[in-house]
């Protein structure tokens, strides 16, 4: 009896021990571009000209990002200062949406465009992935 | 001798009334005596260990646990990495960063 509960433990801690080696072991330390080719088995020049696209999209997705945050941050002051629905925060409203709009937009048209470099089969299991972030791009924001 | 005993307990009618609910009374014992011979999770807990006990069963319980574990992991990293970028291509995930 005790020695089962001995082999036990030891059966669990040899489980643990498989899991987390071989998440160490597996964990790509690559960029996320590398992790697509990788992934995606893209060849060379498709692999280039998804990097290429990334390096464009890179800087673009940080300034939508920040212009996410400003307008937020603005419709948050005004909706904080006020106690009725002013002007200013009906256009600040209008503002935030479109520019979310237009960020999903962009980020679509990147998703489209990486999809076009890959073959059919993997240019379909690229979309899978991809577009449910921008059904709900802020699901993810939210859960990380 | 026997064919008359036999004779007479066949023409025996017994006198005592039978209780209204014997039939459930008997059912309901019978339910008690089976819910009782169900196993408990102590007496699951101890038929694993003495399984566990056995080489064979515990070298192959380890197999199985090493190969689960295994699989969990490498599920795991690959799941890591799906997400990383994602939130690569996703201004508003890296919305965190900027708040």
């Amino acid at each position: 009896m005790k020695r089962g509960a001995v082999i036990l433990l030891a059966v669990l801690g040899l489980g643990a021990t498989m899991g987390a080696l071989s998440y160490y072991l597996l964990q790509d330390r690559s960029s996320p571009a590398e992790w697509l080719r990788k992934e995606f088995s893209l060849n060379k020049e498709q692999s280039a000209r998804i990097i290429a696209l990334n390096a464009e999209y890179g800087p673009k997705c940080q300034e939508m990002c920040a212009r996410i945050a400003q307008t937020d941050s603005r419709l948050a002051g005004l909706i904080d200062s006020s106690r009725t629905v002013t002007q200013q925060i009906r256009e600040a409203l209008v503002e935030s949406d479109r520019v979310r709009s237009e960020c999903r937009l962009r980020m679509l048209e990147h998703f489209y465009e990486v999809a076009a470099g890959m073959p059919e089969e993997k240019s379909r299991k690229y979309l899978d992935m991809v577009l449910p972030v921008v059904l709900k791009p802020e699901q993810m924001d939210s859960s990380h | 001798m026997k064919d008359d005993l036999s004779k007479l307990l066949g023409s025996w009618q017994p006198e005592v009334p039978e209780p209204a609910d014997f039939t459930t009374t008997v059912w309901r014992r019978i339910q008690l005596a089976e819910s009782s011979q169900r196993p408990s999770f102590r007496s699951w807990y101890e038929t694993v260990l003495d399984l566990l006990s056995r080489p064979r069963i515990a070298v192959a319980t380890a197999m199985v646990a090493a190969f689960a574990g295994a699989a969990l992991g490498s599920g795991a990293a690959h799941s890591d990495k799906a997400t990383a970028y994602l939130r690569s291509v996703n201004p508003y995930a890296q919305l965190s960063g900027v708040r």
